[in-house]
């Protein structure tokens, strides 16, 4: 009887040891064995679309995307697929992560043939046995947004179908930009609010199909951290799983009288110099959030070494790059002694513009945005 | 000026959601008080340090701040500097959008009009 050949994706951003891996694992397990590389994950997601993997070999340290995050995403989107962490830096630091993670094994990288072949013998091991097919996510807060940020890295055509309840929800990523949410009655940003929300659920990563229409046009980093705000910003309870939507009421976390609208203090002009100073009053202090919206003017992705990773209409590349990289260090002394958890983010509310500078792992990201005055823009400015 | 900041500083009440707070003037010393556990006034004043720090370089990219917020997974940090170049920082828990807001805001309008001639 013909045995199905397993397949083994290793993920590595080593190619050299790649093609060692192809070689030596090629030459242990025979024809038992498909084996597959990818040097990075966004490589590793497009195979995991195409074929069906049966184990998982990665390494932690790994530019963009590391290990630990990719373990993170494989946990909630394919939890039933074997993980198996292949490291050089063996900490046992890394090793508690990774096993909390999903990973089946930790799994430091042999300096000669025989560890290697300790290493094939531990993974075909591990592959006689046969998970379940199929598989099922559940959706927490972190878990969704986790997700969508991974297939807008990875540049991905999906459709997520989200459902909570009575709830029900799509997000349509194309080519890794996030374009059209609908949920009940909501559409666009409103639907992707809502359904970035729920506070559990489930989802699925289903093949893209073309939308209805293109309800949302911003950046998917921008629309994830505007999420992500929205919810920090709010201490109602997100709405359930055991919920309704009617499609009409908006819920707790995305209400707009809560967002955090600048108050006009020095009063600029387009070269940001500085023309007039207003003292500020109670009445003045909040412009109406629900008369005005968010436009990005500017927007810098960094890794903290200085690579710029994508940027738009960003005039100072090198400033914004300067600034992440202080703000990283700066972030971290902030908290020493003090029992604020793990760093975010540093909001900046200017006088006419809001900035947002998040520090993710060895990503820096900057987005300016201005506020656009949809209804009464004088109004709102009266005492 | 500084005495007055100072002493309102002093006479400040806490208010639901807050954790502890510093205020620090361009003459390099501070003030802090402290409501939570597991906060000290070193590191306090060493994150108001950091505060005054982050205004500069905030500046130095041409963004004219009006507050900082720091936000990490436990806690924020809201922030304001006068005209005068002192900074305040404040500790908040994280429901301190929806339970203490209001105070927040009125903690910093007392703040920016301490010895400027306005209404406390």
């Amino acid at each position: 009887m013909a045995h199905k050949k397993k397949k083994i994706l290793f993920v590595d951003d080593d190619v050299n040891l790649l093609g060692v891996l192809r070689q030596l694992m090629g030459e242990y397990a025979g024809n038992a064995w498909e084996i597959l590389t990818a040097p990075d994950v966004s490589k590793a997601l497009g195979a995991l679309q195409e074929h069906r993997i049966d184990l998982l070999v990665i390494d932690i340290h790994m530019p963009l995307v590391d290990g630990l995050q990719f373990l993170n995403l494989l946990q909630r989107k394919y939890p039933n697929i074997l993980k198996v962490v292949l490291t050089g830096d063996a900490t046992e630091q890394h090793r508690a992560t990774c096993l909390s993670s999903g990973a089946e094994f930790f799994l430091e990288k042999p300096r000669d043939s025989g560890g290697w072949h300790s290493v094939y013998a531990t993974l075909h091991e591990l592959t006689r046995f046969q998970p379940e097919e199929g598989f099922h996510g559940v959706l927490r807060r972190v878990g969704l947004q986790d997700v969508l940020q991974m297939e807008c890295l990875a540049r991905n055509s999906s459709l997520l179908k989200i459902s909570a309840g009575n709830i029900q929800g799509l997000v349509y990523v194309k080519d890794g930009q996030i374009i059209h949410a609908q949920c009940g009655n909501r559409t666009g940003e409103d639907a992707f609010n809502y359904l970035l929300s729920l506070s559990g659920g489930e989802f699925d990563v289903r093949p893209f199909t073309a939308p209805p229409t293109q309800s949302i046009s911003g950046s998917w980093e921008f629309l994830l951290m505007e999420a992500a705000r929205k919810r920090d910003e709010d201490g109602s309870p997100a709405p359930s799983s055991g919920g309704t939507d009617d499609g009409l009421s908006t819920p707790p976390v995305v209400a707009s009288s809560e967002r955090n609208t600048p108050a006009i203090v020095p009063v600029i002009d387009s070269g940001t110099r500085i023309v007039s100073e207003e003292p500020i009053t109670p009445a003045q202090e909040r412009a109406p959030a629900e008369a005005a919206e968010p436009k990005v003017d500017e927007l810098l992705v960094c890794s903290l070494q200085g690579e710029v990773l994508h940027e738009w209409q960003c005039n100072n590349t090198n400033g914004r790059v300067g600034f992440l990289e202080f703000l990283s260090q700066k972030a971290r002394l902030l908290g020493r002694g003090l029992p604020l958890g793990d760093f975010d983010r540093l909001e900046i509310d200017g006088a006419d513009c809001r900035v947002v500078a998040q520090i993710q792992s060895d990503i820096g990201l900057f987005v300016r945005t201005s506020t656009v005055k949809t209804e009464d823009p004088l109004g709102s400015m009266q005492p | 000026m500084k005495d007055q900041v100072n002493q309102w500083f002093e006479q400040s009440v806490p208010f639901e959601g807050i954790l502890a707070c510093g205020v620090r003037f361009p003459d390099q010393t501070s003030a802090t008080k402290i409501w939570a556990d597991g906060f000290e006034d070193v590191a306090v004043e060493n994150a108001l340090r950091c505060v005054v720090d982050g205004f500069q370089i905030v500046q130095m990219n041409r963004i004219n701040p009006y507050r900082l917020r720091w936000v990490y997974s436990g806690a924020f940090l809201y922030c304001e500097r006068r005209q005068d170049g002192t900074c305040l920082g404040v500790f908040t828990a994280k429901t301190i959008e929806s339970t203490g807001r209001e105070e927040l805001e009125r903690f910093f309008g007392e703040f920016q009009a301490v010895a400027r001639g306005g209404a406390l």
